[in-house]
Formats: C-alpha cells, sequence, structure tokens
C-alpha cells in the first residue's frame, strides 16, 4: 500500500457528460415490470377530505344555485399519486379545479361576477361563456380577466405567479392604483412575473369592471397600473391537447415526458415534466421533473431564462434529492447564458460553499467566464 | 483511502436501499435518481482502473446497465453502493480481456497506450504523479485480473478482503495476483533503471 490518496484521480465531469451516459443506459435498460400501485392511501384520504369538506363547506354557507356566497375559503390538501383533483362546479357551470395545497377564496360569487383570489398553490379553471359576466382571478398583485376559457393561474407567494391559457384568451392586468398597461394571452400562451406585491384584500375587491366584451377582446380595465414588462415573462406554452391531462398521474407525466424525450419532442416533454412539478410537488418525481425540465430548456429549448427557474424549483422541490448538486451546478451555467453575471458569480460561490470538492467543482469555477 | 466511497454524493435524501425497491417496481425516476448518485463513484472507479478517460464512458454506461438490469437480484438494497462498486470491477475485468482478445485476433486496432501523463495530471502532487507514473506506466503489460487487483490494493486502498470480495475471488487468489503484479512492476522497473 502507498498510503497516499488518490481521491482526485477522476475525469472531468460535467453535468451534459452525465445526462449523456443515462441517456445510453436508458435506451439499453430491459425494460422494467409493470410497476406496482403505490397505495398513497394518507394522502389520497387527505385529498378526498379536503374535496368533500370544501363542497359540504360551500353548500353550507348557500353555495347552491344562483345563491353565491362572497368570501369562502377553498383548500385542498396535498395531492396524492393517482388522485383526482379537488373540485369545484359553480352554479354557472363553471369549473375549478384546485391543484395540491392550495388556498383560495371565493372572493365573489354572483350571477354576473366571479371572483377569486389565489393565495397559495394552483387553480386549474374551465369558464363558461355566460353573457355580461365577468370571471377574475386575483393573484398577488395582478389579476386575469377572462370570459369563456379553459387556463390555469399559480401563485407561489413571494416567488412568482404564472398564467397560462389552454384555450381561449384572458387579459392579465396589474391592480394598483395606476392605469395602464394590460396583458392579453392567447391559446397555448403562459406568462410569468414575479410575486412581488401582497395579496389584494378581499375586502377591498371592487365590483369587476366589464373588462371584456367578447373573447379576445378584451378592453383594459379601468384602475388597472402599469404592468412590469422587464419582469414579466411570457412564453408559448406547449399546447394542452384539450383538457385530456386533467386525470393523468404523476407518473404517467412522467412516463409521457420520457417518452416524448426519447423520440426528440422536447418541448411535449417539457410540457409534461412542467405540468408534473406543479401539479404534484409532493410527488417523488416533482423534483427530478424541474430538474430534466431545466435541462431540457438549457439544452433543447434554448431558453435559459426558463431554464434557470426550473432549476431552482428543482432544488426548492428536492433540498435533499441527489439532484441537487447538478440542479445547482447547471443553475451556474443557465444564469451565465442568461448574462446574469452577478448571479452567476452568487450561484458558483453557491455551489463551491456547499461542495468544495463537488463533482462539478471544475467546471463550475469555469462556469461564469471570469477565471 | 477507499476513494469511491468518498466519491459517493451525499446520502441526504432517499436511502439507496428505497430508491432500489422503487427502481424495481418500475420507477424510472428512482433509478436515476440512483445514476445520479453514484455516477461520480462510478466515473472515477472506472477512471482509475482502465486509466484513460476515452474508456471511461463505455464502462460506466456497461456497469449500470448491467446492474439495472439485475436489481432483482441484489439482496440487500441498502449495499447498492458496494454491489455496483464490484460491478465495474468485473465489468472492467471482462472489457480488458475482450480487447486483449480481440487485438490477438486482430480484430481490433492496438489500442492506445494508457495516457499516464494524463492521468498523473489529475494528482494532487508531485509524489503521487510519480507514483502514478510508476503504476500506470507498466499496467499494461500486465493480465487483466492482476491489474484490477493491483489498482484495487494500490490505488483504490482496498484491504486484501475487500479487494477479494469486489473481484469475486478468494482471499488467497487475490493475494496472489496482487503480489504477481507488484512482483511484475518491480521486475519492469529494474529493468529501465539506467
Amino acid at each position: 500500500m502507498s498510503g497516499k490518496d488518490f481521491r482526485n484521480l477522476v475525469p472531468l465531469i460535467t453535468e451534459s457528460r452525465l445526462a449523456r451516459q443515462y441517456a445510453a443506459i436508458r435506451e439499453r435498460v430491459p425494460a422494467t415490470p409493470p410497476p406496482r400501485r403505490r397505495l398513497w392511501v394518507g394522502w389520497a384520504v387527505a385529498a378526498v377530505l379536503a374535496s368533500v369538506l370544501a363542497v359540504v363547506a360551500l353548500r353550507m354557507v348557500g353555495f347552491r344555485g344562483s345563491a353565491l356566497v362572497d368570501d369562502a375559503v377553498v383548500e385542498s390538501g396535498p395531492l396524492a399519486d393517482g388522485a383526482r383533483p379537488t373540485s369545484i362546479t359553480l352554479a354557472e357551470g363553471s369549473r375549478v379545479d384546485l391543484g395540491p395545497s392550495t388556498r383560495a377564496r371565493l372572493t365573489r360569487a354572483r350571477p354576473k361576477a366571479i371572483r377569486i383570489d389565489l393565495e397559495r398553490g394552483s387553480v386549474d379553471i374551465e369558464a363558461t361563456h355566460v353573457e355580461g359576466r365577468t370571471f377574475v382571478v386575483g393573484a398577488g398583485g395582478y389579476e386575469v380577466r377572462v370570459v369563456g376559457t379553459h387556463f390555469s393561474v399559480r401563485r407561489d407567494p413571494g416567488d412568482q405567479i404564472v398564467v397560462r391559457v389552454d384555450r381561449g384568451a384572458v387579459v392579465v392586468a396589474a391592480v394598483g392604483s395606476a392605469g395602464g398597461e394590460t396583458r392579453r394571452l392567447g391559446a397555448g400562451e403562459q406568462w410569468s412575473a414575479p410575486d412581488g406585491a401582497p395579496a389584494r384584500a378581499s375586502a377591498a375587491v371592487a365590483e369587476p369592471a366589464p373588462s371584456l366584451t367578447a373573447m379576445g377582446e378584451p378592453v383594459p380595465p379601468p384602475g388597472a397600473e402599469r404592468m412590469p414588462p422587464p419582469a414579466a415573462t411570457v412564453e408559448k406554452a406547449p399546447q394542452a391537447p384539450g383538457a385530456a391531462h386533467r386525470d393523468e398521474t404523476a407518473k404517467e407525466l412522467f412516463d409521457d415526458a420520457q417518452r416524448a424525450r426519447a423520440d426528440g419532442r422536447p418541448l411535449d416533454a417539457a410540457r409534461a415534466f412542467d405540468r408534473l412539478r406543479r401539479t404534484y410537488p409532493q410527488d417523488p418525481r416533482a423534483a427530478l421533473s424541474a430538474f430534466e425540465l431545466g435541462r431540457l430548456r438549457l439544452d433543447a429549448l434554448g431558453d435559459p431564462r426558463g431554464a434557470e427557474e426550473a432549476l431552482r424549483d428543482a432544488i426548492a422541490l428536492g433540498p435533499s434529492s441527489p439532484f441537487r448538486e447538478d440542479a445547482e451546478s447547471r443553475r451556474v451555467e443557465a444564469l451565465w447564458r442568461m448574462g446574469d453575471a452577478s448571479g452567476c458569480a452568487s450561484a458558483r460561490a453557491a455551489y463551491l460553499a456547499r461542495w468544495p470538492h463537488g463533482t462539478y467543482r471544475r467546471a463550475v469555477e469555469l462556469g461564469c467566464g471570469d477565471r | 483511502v477507499r476513494a469511491h466511497d468518498q466519491a459517493t454524493r451525499s446520502s441526504a435524501g432517499p436511502s439507496d436501499a428505497a430508491l432500489v425497491i422503487a427502481a424495481r417496481a418500475g420507477e424510472a425516476w428512482a433509478q436515476e435518481a440512483l445514476f445520479r448518485r453514484h455516477a461520480p463513484m462510478v466515473n472515477g472507479l472506472a477512471f482509475r482502473l482502465m486509466g484513460r478517460d476515452s474508456d471511461v464512458d463505455d464502462l460506466v454506461q456497461d456497469s449500470f446497465v448491467t446492474a439495472f438490469a439485475g436489481l432483482h437480484g441484489l439482496e440487500d438494497p441498502q449495499a447498492f453502493a458496494a454491489w455496483l462498486g464490484s460491478i465495474v470491477v468485473r465489468t472492467a475485468g471482462k472489457v480488458i480481456r475482450r480487447r486483449v482478445l480481440f487485438e490477438r485476433l486482430g480484430l481490433r486496432r492496438r489500442r492506445e497506450p494508457i495516457d499516464i501523463d494524463g492521468v498523473a495530471a489529475r494528482a494532487a502532487g508531485p509524489d503521487v504523479a510519480a507514483e502514478l507514473r510508476h503504476i500506470y506506466g507498466r499496467l499494461e503489460r500486465l493480465p487483466a485480473e492482476e491489474r484490477i487487483a493491483f489498482l484495487l490494493r494500490r490505488v483504490e486502498g482496498l484491504e486484501l478482503e475487500e479487494v477479494a470480495q469486489k473481484m469475486g475471488i478468494s482471499l488467497a487468489t487475490a493475494k496472489r495476483r496482487i503480489a504477481a503484479a507488484q512482483q511484475a512492476v518491480e521486475r519492469w522497473a529494474d529493468r529501465e533503471r539506467p
């Protein structure tokens, strides 16, 4: 025995190299046996209970027929793998699906005005077209105004707000004192912005202005303040095939994403990973899905900003996951490609502090172009 | 020093046992998690056993494919890392033997020599680099079994029992192979001295 330490005798490993290795492995590994049905009994029971409680609560306060109620709070528990989302059908026919761990307030529920204020989590809405009725979803400092469409709003307090339109159109408007710019989103578009503003107090909500004359023909609502364009981003969201995804389980989404990626359809793969991480954040696949989404956006879709967001989400969803080091190293690259030199340096310092002898140490050290 | 164990990432998060069980059930995410967790260890071990960066990817892929295909045969799921290390060692031996055979049959052109400078350049200091030159400079001449045993002992720093276990051989055989390799290396070193 020499007694010498040969630990540094390793090849140059980059995350891209590991990704290539794993892609080759995945192609060669024999098909795995059909998975046994995982019984997330606890979560499933919690989700069902949440659904029942929400419905019962709404009925107890008179939410039936056209006798709608203001300020009812609906909540959902963590969604179990395979469980259906908590779903509420409003009297006028619109359907609201609550994502996992969601809390929303039915601020105004009148025949001519529906307003839902999203406090956290996500809502997926199939809004019916009712002549003269306004439908508004408030999320932090923004409002999403709609007449007859299918869209979703996700709010992570203090982090970001994401609006995605599958069919029809909505208008996103910042709420506040000054009037100004609004943003119209059509089918297949997704908008996001930092959640910097506090949630609008329900008591202060005014009667929503009839801001849409018809679907796709928005009129900027009075009182809407100027949107912050630099902070908000609009991107083409992969088009959802109708509402078929409503019942997809986390496993189905993950398998769909893997298949799409293997078939050379990175956009479809990204969509499935994105939906999985948002719909099932408690699922063990969520962190990996966010990480894979970041990789796809960075490597295949040329979207370093979106990649950085997804990689940040991967770290948040799985702070102890086996992918955290990979995600942090790729985040350094994403920030550099975004042109965010200070963010890159900061992410690099964080990586090196956490993993001074990390797998990607050498690659990360060179990652911000100034060494 | 057990470099391959130390290079394995933090055990934070799901245990190897949990990931193995999930992967056996067909969960692709668990399989990828196992790969991500242990890929650094396997890459390092593969590099040290083969002595060439260009050989690493094939050995890593072969090793993980073997491991994932044989997950159902792993009796102790928590022992995944040690089991995977054994697979890397045995796969490396097969790769080296296959190459030698193909070369003798004329089915493959003469392989490139071990990149001694490339290996030594990764060393932490001049004394380590010198020893690596001494070890890797003569490896090509050794039979695959002796080469692997020798590297596990001298570079990986494994105990004799661990070398035997990793290679799936008896302790006596491990000792014999290491001794034979050691003698051959010393003999060649003596001949090369001016």
